[in-house]
Order: structure tokens, then C-alpha cells, then sequence
């Protein structure tokens, strides 16, 4: 659990080209959106917005939406299977691939993560350090 | 426990300028630099090694630029909290976006103070009654 971040909220050049994505995309870890006050939109793994939340929105300066340069957004992810999940979810959903689901043992020995960028061109990764068996 | 945001990156184009800004706002709300590696540096609890907030020079190594609609919220445990942030921000590089005070139209007791760091990422410091 990331201690420290309450929320990250992402702009959104449309904003309801962006609530599809997000709806489907994050349906694959168990989040699901729990509240749209304007245009903001807000996710959570509870589906009541306790603990930890990413909202989606139209930019608060009422300008388009844009992406950050070294800005990524890491979901974790219980299982490789998730990761996989979460990433076939999002290429139907129109994103852009960054790095297939896989093993990155450069990180973490146990670090399966993948990469895409959502509509607007935020950047994500989906990752699962959980522990593996050693397989024969 | 369910999946939770496991961490976020920050692009900086200068690491040295970041890792001030990003020690002073960080240390106000008790978490520290876990790590340092060349144009990267981790920031979390005591103990993380991984660290929550990851400071660094972008991946396809263009300069770092802020995203519009994008900030993050940083956990605050009390009200001070969120004016120490924001005091060592500006006292750091950073430019006010919000002065330290209640935000009762979002929420009943909230308290948010908002920031950019030197490279322009736009921060929250956020508190909300338990």
C-alpha cells in the first residue's frame, strides 16, 4: 500500500471517452467508480471512496487535458493474472501499449508488471511483486 | 486487502533542485527519502524501500513536463501538517496554488493547501477528519 498518496487524480480529454476506459480498465483489479460530482469522477477499491482514490477529470483550469512527461501511475495488482487482466482490458479499451505483461527481474526479482497509456496519453502500470514459487 | 495505487512517478528535470523541493514537502508529512540512484530518488514510510513517490528524469529521456489535470494528493495527518507542506514548498522552489486553509465544499473538516514543485507538477496536501 502506497502510505503517503490519498488520491492522484489524471485529466481527461473526453471526459466520457475517459469513463468508459476507466470503468473497464479498472473493473480487472476490483475498482470501481463510486462518485461523479461535475466533471470529476472518482474510483476506488471499496467502491464507498475509503482509502485510497484516483480521479478522473476535465482539468480544473478549464484548458485540455495533457499528460505529464515522467509521470506514471502504478496500480497494484494481487496476481499475474490481474496484470494480464488489467492489460487486455485496456488495449480493447483503446489504450496504447508500453510494455507487454511480463517478468521484470531488472526491478524486482518478483516484479510482473505492464505498461499503456490511457486516451489522453497518461501513463500507467499495472504491478504484482507478489512471491512465486520456483518452478522445476 | 485490496490493490491499491502501489506508486506514482514525478518527472524532474533537475534531481538535485527535485530531491530539496521533494525532502522539505515530504519530510513535513513524515515520510523521507528511501533512495537515491543517479536521476531517480524513492520516497516513503520508514522501513519501504521501494518508495510510494518516485522522483526522476523521464524514461525516454525528453525534459519532464506536468500534466493538466494531473496532481496528487498527499496524505496529511492533522492541519499543521498541511501548513508545514505548503510552507516548505514555497520555501523550496515551489509556487503556491492554493493557500493552506478548510475546503468545506468538498468535504465536512477538510483542510488542503496546493503547491507545483520546481518543475511544475501541481501537489495537494490533504487532511480529512478520521
Amino acid at each position: 500500500m502506497a502510505v503517503g498518496i490519498s488520491y492522484v487524480t489524471l485529466g481527461a480529454k473526453d471526459f466520457d471517452a475517459g469513463l468508459t476506459f476507466y470503468d473497464r480498465v479498472l473493473a480487472a483489479i476490483g475498482w470501481s467508480r463510486f462518485a461523479v460530482h461535475g466533471a470529476f469522477a472518482g474510483y476506488g477499491p471499496g467502491g464507498d471512496g475509503a482509502g485510497q482514490t484516483v480521479w478522473l477529470c476535465s482539468p480544473f483550469d478549464g484548458g485540455e487535458a495533457s499528460f505529464g512527461n515522467g509521470t506514471m501511475l502504478a496500480f497494484g495488482a494481487d496476481t499475474r493474472a490481474e496484470v494480464d487482466a488489467f492489460h487486455a482490458a485496456a488495449m480493447a479499451a483503446g489504450a496504447t501499449d508500453e510494455g507487454a505483461p511480463g517478468p521484470r527481474p531488472q526491478y524486482t526479482p518478483d516484479w510482473y508488471a505492464a505498461y499503456l497509456r490511457d486516451p489522453t496519453g497518461n501513463k500507467l502500470a499495472i504491478v504484482c511483486t507478489a512471491r512465486q514459487e520456483t518452478s522445476a | 486487502m485490496k490493490a491499491m495505487v502501489s506508486y506514482i512517478t514525478i518527472g524532474a528535470n533537475d534531481i538535485d533542485q527535485a530531491v530539496a523541493f521533494y525532502d522539505a514537502v515530504r519530510g513535513a508529512l513524515g515520510n523521507q527519502r528511501v533512495w537515491q540512484q543517479g536521476t531517480w530518488a524513492g520516497y516513503g514510510p520508514e522501513g519501504d524501500d521501494h518508495g510510494v513517490i518516485l522522483i526522476c528524469a523521464p524514461f525516454n529521456e525528453e525534459p519532464a513536463r506536468p500534466g493538466n489535470g494531473v496532481m496528487v494528493g498527499l496524505h496529511a495527518e492533522n492541519p499543521a501538517q498541511v501548513d508545514a507542506f505548503h510552507a516548505a514548498a514555497l520555501a523550496n522552489g515551489g509556487a503556491c496554488e492554493g493557500p493552506p486553509g478548510p475546503r468545506e465544499a468538498y468535504g465536512e473538516g477538510y483542510y488542503l493547501a496546493y503547491v507545483r514543485d520546481p518543475t511544475g507538477n501541481k501537489l495537494s496536501a490533504f487532511y480529512r477528519p478520521v
